[in-house]
């Protein structure tokens, strides 16, 4: 299609590029591609701006320092705070000999869904490892090939229209899209505020109908944990059922990695425990662990799942043996040692800058209006430090956010040295506490 | 334009994306105070537009504190 844009509008996000945000180009009023068309302009300019800092190019793995080639072909040396490895397992020698064995084995892909021909005896053997590692009486497994669709396939298959979802507020785009998929009712109640969960409950259970109440064992966006404990007994008392999305917590919280909810006490009454493989577990795709019927009904029913390939023999070679590590004495041993860096990487940065609350290994710190967010992205990653920026509308407006997460193998010279970045960032960018 | 017409036209679309709004509707208030996420507000926006056909610059979007606000930029934006 030719490019029929407006010289004004091109214009206007060339001088006034730092004022937009990605919303802005969400919404189109004509049969046009007017948005994509900007966007692309505001990406282009951006890039020759030199301040382009997303999807630049990893030349290795994640590991703790790395080279970036951003789109312009720049390179740069940072300390490496965006990636979701917290165990380091994705590069463990261990874990890629697994997945190349399984490859070697199986073949690159299944080549069908899980429920025809796609389901390899590898599979199998993660759902058992997945199992032992969870342990409780009559309890399954279903494999997705991403954290979104679990929440996608798993809510839309559980809820129906005429049910009732009710959701943090600041839950995972994937929990607010399974929602919005099932034809459920959706109501969310403020962001850990368990006196409003108890209204919403209230005024939504009753016999005639299933409750389903999403929460997060970590909420990545805020880097605090969610109220399970709480959340688990207003659900047993009002007859609701609850998933937790422990996406950032799995194989990591608790004393032996089974997430949040063991180190709440809830794992054994929680319905759907949801986890995603591309965060500790270092690779890529997702489960739900529920009782086996749930489980076999959410083989048949989550439709993404339904009419997806299987997850690859590779991927799941490789978490079989993520498994085994992580049960083992290196997983308590990083375990330990990831707690003990984010502890110490935030008493680095306490009372200088606006911090989340909590112990835990995402940490985020409040810089306020997004139009400071592509100046301050350009400066951390020049400085040689990478990290995952969130803004609205992702956060509320003027509530952004640099978000940082703490891997087990992070030196601590390289925690000192990030932590002197964004103290120079607060000070250049004013944020820094008074 | 009549701020009634706006009103009624941006307060079909908040019931559209956020289902289940029996309490009326007051410009005071914000989205959110009715139960909308930021997504949520994109596509009642984007709704109210192609709906009365007046388009607010991309830029404006960030100003808009209530539905007021909303109401006062098709009035500033309407021809």
């Amino acid at each position: 299609m030719a490019n029929t844009l407006d010289e004004s509008l091109v214009k206007h996000v060339r001088e006034n590029f730092s004022s937009y945000t990605y919303d802005m180009f969400m919404m189109n009023m004509s049969a046009d591609l007017e948005e994509m068309e900007l966007f692309s302009e505001y990406v282009d300019t951006l890039n020759e701006k030199k301040m382009y800092t997303f999807e630049a190019a990893r030349s290795g793995t994640q590991t703790t320092e790395t080279d970036l080639e951003r789109e312009n072909g720049e390179i740069v040396h940072v300390v490496n705070l965006s990636s979701y490895n917290y165990l380091g397992l994705s590069y463990h020698p261990d874990v890629i000999k697994a997945a190349q064995d399984a490859v070697a084995k199986y073949g690159l892909g299944a080549s069908s869904s899980p429920v025809i021909s796609g389901t390899y005896t590898i599979h199998k053997q993660l759902e058992q490892a997945l199992e032992k590692f969870f342990d409780l009486p009559d309890r399954g497994v279903s494999l997705f090939t991403a954290g979104y669709s679990v929440n996608l396939g798993a809510i839309s298959a559980f809820i129906k229209p005429g049910h009732q979802v009710i959701m943090d507020a600041n839950s995972h785009m994937s929990i607010v899209e399974g929602a919005k998929l099932s034809g459920g009712d959706m109501s969310f109640f403020r962001h850990n505020d368990m006196a409003h969960l108890e209204e919403l409950l209230k005024e939504k259970c009753d016999d005639f109908t299933r409750v389903l109440i999403c929460v997060e064992g970590i909420y990545s966006g805020d880097g605090d944990y969610g109220n399970l404990k709480e959340v688990v007994r207003l659900a047993k008392q009002y007859g609701a059922f609850t998933l937790v999305d422990e996406a950032h917590s799995a194989l990591v919280a608790g004393d032996n990695g089974r997430g949040v909810c063991e180190q709440q006490g809830v794992l054994a009454d929680v319905d759907l425990y949801v986890m995603t493989f591309s965060k500790a577990f270092g690779g890529v795709g997702g489960a739900v662990y529920a009782k086996k019927e749930i489980i076999k009904y959410m083989n048949w029913y989550a439709r993404c799942r339904m009419f997806s390939c299987a997850l690859d023999p590779a991927v799941t070679g490789g978490m079989v043996k993520v498994i085994e590590l992580a049960n083992g004495p290196l997983g308590d041993e990083r375990r330990k040692r990831l707690k003990s860096n984010a502890t110490f990487f935030r008493g680095l940065l306490d009372g200088k800058v606006k911090l989340s609350e909590g112990d835990a290994w995402v940490v985020i710190v409040h810089f306020g209006a997004e139009s400071k967010t592509l100046g301050l992205n350009d400066f951390l990653q020049r400085a040689g430090l990478d990290t995952s920026i969130i803004q609205f509308p992702a956060v509320p407006r003027n509530e952004a956010r640099i978000r940082m997460f703490i891997t087990s193998e992070h030196t601590h010279e390289q925690l000192q040295k990030a932590a002197d970045v964004i103290i120079k960032a607060a000070e250049k960018f004013d944020f820094l506490l008074k | 334009m009549e701020r009634q017409e706006i009103l009624a036209v941006i307060e079909k679309h908040l019931v559209k994306s956020v289902p289940g709004i029996t309490e009326k509707i007051e410009e005071q208030k914000t989205f959110m105070d009715y139960g909308a996420n930021s997504l949520d507000i994109v596509e009642i926006v984007s709704g109210s537009m192609r709906e009365l056909k007046v388009k607010i610059p991309r830029t404006e979007l960030s100003d808009i504190k209530n539905i007021a606000g909303l109401v006062d930029k098709f009035v500033a934006n309407a021809k």
